[in-house]
């Protein structure tokens, strides 16, 4: 069973189609990311995910159970960190977790137990007394994802759980969902952020609405530039254009640089660390003398650009 | 002067939320169109006053009586042959008063005798006494300047008789109104902004992702506001009570069991405007205009007989704060026990029923 199947998802808000014809999976154990810029629908969508709003069209299901439907029997498996801190602030730190833990019914004899391994484990032992209301943005944030543990959810999903927080607290973040992908949680991570995402196993970029790309981070950038890069300097006094041309796994290239004696090219192949030793071979071969070779490295925020055909 | 930019940008904000804008302007303009209904016109609104002549062979008793009801404010509300039944339709709460008038009051007047007419009233109906006191002496006035002329000057005396009286001091006549205030704006205001805060403060997000049902929300806050307004209650009723020796004739315990109804009939009926405000600003606005009219037509300003028939059954007849005034008042100036008022406590209850029984309906468990 799936821990997440979205099929054909569509959430219309009077004359806004917030989310348009979304499809996609997430398996257990998986940490997965939604991607995107802001008002590219991924609220929306946890959101219908969570149960707390009706898709348009389309179905939703958590484990089996379709949502909204079956929100009460969804809701006991899904621990959920909205954007916005939205815990009591009148009430303090140990009073939140007692609270939500009573409300998703965890047995007593382990509620204390449990709400003190996670104060514990998210560094909030020495805040357990404090009012919600006073606590610092990025402790907020700890509480809220100890909050959504307190009933050892099997999905955690976390709408922007990093967005406004400072770096070394971001990376905090992702180690700690790391951790509880180790532990067996299945993780739904929204973001904005490019540089995070290449943490999550499966992404779903969503653009407007819809969902641009999905798959592994190396997927979604080699399905963005249709393939992956090598970048090739070679020492020539003229250009090896025909050599390059004639390579079998060299889809296109591009001169990107013409220095004294030497040239550099960049590459599209099918998969750079396959191809990387072909290109070489066949340069040689073909009497061309590689000054060095290397697959280059490209960044979700290039795949994400060039996918949506950049800043337009 | 930094003022102005203060005073556009409200202006601004205050024109930007239009419900709440349409409400606060359009809220004055409605109460008063409900008050001139209610209490507008030429109509004979009148109390309704037993009369009992036992002189109805002699003429001087049908003028009397002629002149007691040109007052405006009271009417004959039937004419029975005796005192006692003219009495026991006031103790039954019939009647407001009654006037009666004994044999040979006609034959003492020629006689130039001293005459005497009877009043009786219900003390614990407000304006009632004053009313009927007022209208018997002014039409006793107008007949004894009418009668000067063929019999000289006759003194007619009127002696006064109350019923659940002898007297019902200021304060206990103020304390079913000053309860049902508190026990209706202060519950309902509170109780109005539970839900909406939760919206506001987007903690209802994280609220009803639990697996919690409606029953449980609703249940639980009224619960909880319940024994807050209970502390709230036997406070004010204690302090009415101890400190300022208010007598309850009826007993206590059914005096607040009497309050505890409604009270659960005034937080269900917040607990409705919270559920269907978007804001806490549209809770309060809400709650404020259900409890003006409530102020103005549940027999606080005057007696209900004063209030248009159109504005008695849209208003009067529906808000719980009428059933309470009448229930109280009942139980603690009458001496009536919970069994004699079952029709307020039927009234209350079935409006209980509605309110929160709607508010779990209409209670959203999703966003937007």
């Amino acid at each position: 069973m799936k821990a997440i199947v979205l099929e054909n998802v569509t959430k219309r808000f009077k004359d806004v189609v917030a989310v348009n014809n979304v499809s996609f999976e997430v398996e257990q154990g998986e940490l997965f990311g939604l991607l995107g810029p802001n008002a590219a629908g991924k609220t929306t969508t946890i959101r219908m995910i969570c149960g707390l709003l009706e898709p348009t069209s389309g179905t939703v299901e958590v484990f089996g159970y379709r949502q909204p439907r079956d929100r009460v029997q969804a809701s006991k498996l899904i621990g959920y960190v909205p954007q916005h801190f939205s815990l009591y602030e009148d009430l303090t730190v140990y009073e939140n977790m007692m609270f939500f833990a009573s409300v998703y019914g965890v047995p007593y004899s382990v509620r204390r137990e449990r709400i003190e391994r996670l104060l514990d484990q998210f560094l909030l032992t020495e805040f357990r007394d404090r009012l919600a209301g006073q606590l610092s943005g990025g402790t907020k944030r700890r509480l809220a994802l100890a909050t959504a543990l307190v009933h050892d959810p099997a999905l955690v999903i976390l709408d922007e759980p990093t967005s406004g927080i400072d770096p070394h607290l971001r990376f905090l973040f992702w180690r700690f969902f790391e951790e509880l992908r180790d532990q067996g949680v299945t993780l739904l991570v929204t973001t904005h952020y490019m540089d995070e995402a290449e943490f999550c196993e499966r992404l779903a970029l969503m653009r407007a609405g819809r969902i641009i790309a999905q798959g592994a981070p190396r997927d979604i950038k080699r399905q963005a530039l249709r393939g992956e890069l090598i970048e090739v300097v070679v020492k020539t006094s003229r250009l090896p254009v025909e050599a390059i041309a004639s390579l079998e796994c060299v889809k296109d290239f591009r001169l990107m640089e013409r220095g004294e004696g030497q040239a550099t090219f960049v590459l599209l192949v099918d998969d750079a660390q396959r191809d990387l030793l072909r290109v070489l071979r066949g340069l040689e071969r073909r009497g061309v003398e590689v000054l060095s070779i290397m697959p280059i490295y490209v960044s979700l925020e290039d795949a994400f650009l060039s996918l949506t055909g950049g800043l337009k | 002067m930094r003022i102005w930019p203060i005073v556009v940008k409200e202006l601004k904000q205050l024109v930007r939320d239009p419900r709440s804008l349409l409400m606060n302007v359009a809220m004055p303009l409605l109460v008063m169109l409900m008050f001139g209904a209610g209490y507008g016109g030429h109509g004979t609104r009148a109390i309704p006053v037993a009369v009992a002549n036992l002189d109805p062979q002699g003429e001087l008793s049908w003028e009397l009586i002629d002149y007691i009801f040109q007052a405006p404010g009271i009417e004959p509300g039937c004419y029975v042959g005796s005192e006692e039944e003219a009495v026991e339709l006031v103790k039954e709460g019939v009647v407001y008063g009654a006037i009666i008038i004994p044999e040979h009051f006609t034959d003492d007047i020629k006689a130039g005798r001293k005459a005497y007419v009877k009043v009786v009233v219900d003390a614990a109906a407000p304006f009632a006494p004053t009313v009927i006191t007022a209208s018997v002496t002014m039409a006793l006035y107008k007949l004894q300047v009418n009668i000067a002329e063929d019999y000289g000057t006759v003194a007619i005396i009127m002696q006064q008789e109350t019923v659940h009286g002898p007297e019902i001091s200021t304060m206990e006549g103020f304390t079913p109104i000053t309860m049902g205030l508190l026990l209706y704006l202060v519950p309902m205001t509170l109780i109005s902004l539970s839900i909406c805060r939760e919206k506001e403060r987007g903690t209802y997000e994280q609220l009803i992702m639990a697996p919690i049902s409606r029953w449980d929300i609703i249940g639980g806050k009224l619960v909880a506001y319940t024994v807050l307004s209970l502390a709230n209650m036997f406070g004010t009723l204690g302090i009415a009570i101890l400190v300022f020796d208010v007598k309850v004739k009826g007993p206590l315990v059914d005096l607040v069991a009497f309050s505890i109804l409604f009270l659960m009939c005034s937080l269900s009926m917040g607990m409705l405007v919270s559920v269907v405000s978007k804001n806490q600003l549209q809770a309060l606005g809400t709650s404020i205009f259900i409890f003006i009219p409530s102020l103005l037509f549940s027999g606080i300003l005057s007696p209900e007989e004063y209030i248009s028939p159109l504005m008695r059954y849209l208003v009067t007849y529906t808000s719980p704060m009428y059933y309470f005034l009448k229930g109280f008042r009942a139980i603690m100036l009458k001496g009536y026990t919970i069994a004699d008022v079952w029709m307020e406590c039927l009234a209350l209850g079935i409006m209980t029923v509605i309110f929160f029984s709607s508010a779990i309906v209409l209670l959203r468990m999703k966003l937007g």
